[in-house]
């Protein structure tokens, strides 16, 4: 498990050199693509693990409350990046991806929270 | 991106399944420059959290 785990993030890792000369928009887009899949993949084990009643209702309303933040900083962030290619405002996508960074991270330490049994 | 941050990711990542996993490292393809078509679709990644939990009965 904790080799595949390495191996993983050295993917990731590899993934981002290569696209080291990427523009600004694939970097952008990549990210969003990223959190997108990072927030649905927490959300199923969030679903699945209110299926199997280990999480109860209240619970289940947070994790809720936790992945609207993200969805609105995320889809924030998305109309940014589409902005962007008009406005070319690189400040306005970043301050915008941070917000993204900081929902994800409530969204994972929550989740990861309830499977660790907290 | 926090190490930490990202430890938690691929933790999720192999309690959820390596498919996630695939998703993610395939959204790093370096080979084509978004179009204003690909970002507008991007909104169709992240649906509102309650249609997770749709037809969940505990």
């Amino acid at each position: 498990m904790e080799v595949l785990k390495r191996s993983i993030i050295i993917l990731c890792i590899m993934g981002l050199a290569g696209c080291a000369t990427a523009s600004f928009t694939k970097n952008t887009y990549d990210t969003l693509a990223t959190a997108a899949e990072t927030y649905r993949a927490a959300m199923g084990s969030a679903s699945d693990l209110y299926s199997k009643g280990l999480i109860n209702d209240e619970q289940k309303e947070k994790i809720i409350e936790y992945g609207e933040d993200f969805w609105l900083a995320w889809h924030a962030a998305r109309d940014a990046l589409e902005a962007y290619q008009d406005t070319q405002d690189k400040a306005g996508v970043y301050q915008s991806l941070a917000m993204v960074s900081k929902a994800l991270g409530s969204v994972l330490e929550y989740v990861q929270g309830l499977q660790e049994g907290r | 991106m926090e190490i930490a941050l990202a430890l938690a990711i691929s933790e999720l990542l192999f309690k959820h399944g390596v498919p996630a996993g695939l998703e993610i490292v395939k959204a790093w393809d370096c080979d084509d420059e978004p179009t204003m078509e690909d970002i507008k679709r991007l909104k169709e990644m992240v649906p509102l959290p309650g249609t997770f939990f749709e037809g969940e009965a505990k």
